[in-house]
């Protein structure tokens, strides 16, 4: 009876999942699909021909945001990770204003603090750069990475690392076969987060890139905003496609059981 | 087999052959005044040779983005050895605030080189003094522009004054479904008014701020002051309040009978698909081919046609323009250059390629150019040249914009 019932909520949220991204898969191959039709009245691969296309810039795009997502995660990890153990493992002056601080980004507008960033980073040269990009995606990041991992390591504590270091084990030994098993879903969580919200920018990468730098988003957006939604939809397709991957490999790790999950919640 | 000598032989007499031909065509051509950096359009073209123009523009159009990349992008290539690379926008604002931003950060070398521009970004960039020039009336190719036109020497009531060079024209059509409308379009508005009261829910029009809604009303301004002269010079409230009241009370008296009985104004976007859906009988805006391409595109039925009013539509000009911190002024003024000739020009008003409007007459071009011109077939939803040329409207200064958009706001969508 409990297994039916988890296949059944499992099916529901996959169902709830992917129904919105069948439409979309149907407009990709429509050429004309106008108000009442149930579905197309005439079919096209042309969409799909345009995104292949170099004018299209979607391939462009797609490395483009594959690889700044990638740094991008990579550079929350750095700085996260220490800053979210720090935060839940000790106590310290002025613990709470970091606190503060580090959630601030959620709270401003993005637009607003990149007017401002982009001024800082033309005087650093850091505008119309790669690296540019990467540091100005980070910020809405960062907040992410830390509020997860900061609850992944107040549920962790630390006795079983004092438990290996008691028997012997290194610095090094406690953080791969103790610390990291433990925080590992938790982890890829955050990283999956901060994976996503990279992916999703527009309005930094325009500022800050200046058209240098084309993202998957920069391709994307002008056609939403127009009205041709098959070209629109082919290319959602595309850009969603590394979301739904991120999320199947993330959630096969997450069906793992694991001590530290329980207090986060069982995802 | 050839050897890598012969090889190497055989690819430079090419390229000398290549580059010949591009000199040849271009060595009568000759700056027409002063720019600032250059002496003569040899040195225009040297200094451009090799390098990337980074056109940041409107991305949201397949069909624009591939005309672009193809016509004008591999063109220049060709011809003049530049890479241009187009940047994608949703809002030229976003281009405009990085200038902006650039300046007020003293940034000497930025990174846009062209801008597809008009109205009110123009004006916010010339007003702060952000862009580069005057180049526009000395570029060899402005010799087919005629500035005295006031279309071309004032773009929404800002003076051009060399700042940026014209290359396409939009002029206003109302766009209708003949399923829904019959052949013969309300082509006043008093026919209009009574078509909607005869027929409620099947007309309507975008929202103002939306700029197709704010073109709309203007429109209702002209023919409530029997033509557009009361509004083209400077912004004369005593004139405003003079008209307003007829706009606003046509415009109310049109309300209920409008699409969800106007208790909601649909955005321009929104209104194509009513169109497409066949939800309206009525759909307009600056792109006279657009309903020819929609229909194409299999956004429109086969049915859409467009007309524009007995007492004329509203037209404008669309033109580049480069920045003050812009790193290939150079390579910009040979694009701006080469869309302002022939070979670009046949191209883009050709119905079955871009199928725009020229700002320049084609008898200012060659007999060649204007048998091609005259030959050309037109989709049945697409008005004649000379049709929409009989009916242009200038748009008045922006000061009279901002007067309506708000007085519309006010009186009609609060009321």
């Amino acid at each position: 009876m409990n297994k039916i019932l988890r296949w059944l909520v499992l099916a529901i949220i996959v169902i709830t999942a992917l129904a919105p991204i069948l439409p979309q898969f149907v407009w990709s191959f429509s050429h004309r699909w106008l108000f009442p039709s149930l579905l197309p009245s005439q079919w096209s691969t042309e969409p799909w021909e345009y995104v292949f296309t170099a004018t299209s810039r979607v391939g462009e795009g797609f490395f483009n945001s594959l690889a700044i997502a990638v740094v991008v995660s990579l550079l929350s990890i750095l700085v996260g990770l220490p800053a979210s153990r720090a935060l839940a493992l000790h106590n310290f002056r002025g613990k709470s204003a970091i606190e503060w601080l580090l959630m601030v980004p959620i709270i401003v507008p993005g637009i607003v603090a990149t007017m401002g960033i982009h001024q800082v980073f033309i005087r650093l040269g850091l505008t119309d750069t790669f690296i540019g990009v990467c540091l100005v995606h980070l910020i809405p990041c960062i907040p992410y990475m830390v509020l997860v991992m900061s609850s992944v390591f107040a549920n962790y504590g630390t006795e079983l690392e004092d438990t290996a270091r008691t028997l012997g084990a290194g610095t090094f030994s406690v953080w791969r076969f103790v610390t990291l098993p433990g925080i590992l879903p938790g982890l890829l969580v955050a990283t999956m987060f901060t994976f996503l919200i990279s992916w999703g920018q527009y309005i930094t990468t325009v500022l800050i890139g200046g058209g240098t730098i084309i993202t998957l988003p920069m391709v994307l957006f002008p056609f939403i905003s127009g009205t041709n939604y098959p070209n629109a939809a082919a290319i959602s397709l595309v850009f969603v496609a590394p979301a739904i991957l991120v999320l199947i490999f993330t959630s096969r790790q997450l069906g793992r059981e694991s001590s530290v999950m329980g207090g986060f919640g069982r995802l | 087999m050839f050897s890598f000598r012969r090889m190497a032989l055989i690819l430079m007499v090419l390229s000398m052959v290549v580059l010949g031909s591009a000199v040849a065509q271009d060595s009568a051509d000759e700056l027409l005044g002063p720019v600032p950096g250059y002496e003569t359009w040899a040195d225009v073209l040297a200094a451009a040779q090799g390098t990337t123009v980074n056109w940041h523009m409107w991305g949201g159009s397949d069909k624009i983005n591939s005309d672009v990349d193809n016509d004008i992008g591999a063109r220049v290539q060709e011809l003049y050895g530049i890479t241009l690379n187009r940047v994608p926008l949703v809002d030229t604002a976003d281009v405009v605030n990085k200038i902006l931003d650039e300046s007020a950060a003293g940034v000497e070398t930025g990174t846009v080189d062209l801008i597809w521009i008009n109205g009110e970004n123009f004006r916010t960039l010339k007003d702060a003094e952000l862009l580069f020039g005057p180049w526009a009336e000395a570029i060899p190719n402005a010799r087919y522009v005629d500035w005295s036109d006031p279309a071309l020497a004032f773009d929404f009531g800002t003076p051009v004054e060399g700042y940026e060079s014209p290359w396409g024209h939009a002029q206003f059509v109302m766009e209708f479904n003949t399923d829904l409308v019959g052949e013969e379009p309300p082509k006043t508005f008093e026919a209009l008014a009574e078509w909607a009261a005869a027929n409620p829910g099947l007309f309507t029009y975008p929202a103002i701020p939306d700029f197709t809604g704010s073109v709309f009303v203007r429109h209702v301004f002209f023919w409530a002051a029997g033509g557009p002269e009361s509004f083209l010079g400077e912004f004369d409230q005593a004139v405003f309040d003079q008209y307003a009241p007829i706009v606003w009370d046509y415009l109310n008296g049109l309300e209920p009978n409008l699409w969800r009985a106007g208790e909601t104004y649909p955005e321009a976007s929104v209104l194509t698909d009513l169109l497409a859906n066949q939800e309206v009988a009525f759909n307009m805006g600056y792109g006279p081919g657009n309903a020819a391409s929609n229909i194409r595109e299999g956004i429109y039925p086969e049915s859409v046609r467009t007309f524009v009013f007995d007492t004329g539509t509203i037209s404008n000009n669309n033109f580049v323009t480069i920045p003050y911190n812009a790193p290939n002024p150079a390579g910009a003024m040979i694009v701006a250059n080469f869309m302002l000739g022939e070979e670009f020009q046949l191209k883009m008003t050709d119905p079955a390629a871009w199928g725009w409007l020229s700002p320049i007459p084609p008898s200012v071009y060659s007999e060649e150019f204007q048998t091609t011109v005259a030959a050309y077939e037109r989709h049945p939803a697409t008005l004649s040249a000379d049709d929409l040329a009989a009916a242009a409207l200038p748009e008045p200064p922006a000061a009279w914009v901002t007067a309506m958009e708000q007085g519309w706001i006010e009186n009609v969508l609060q009321k």
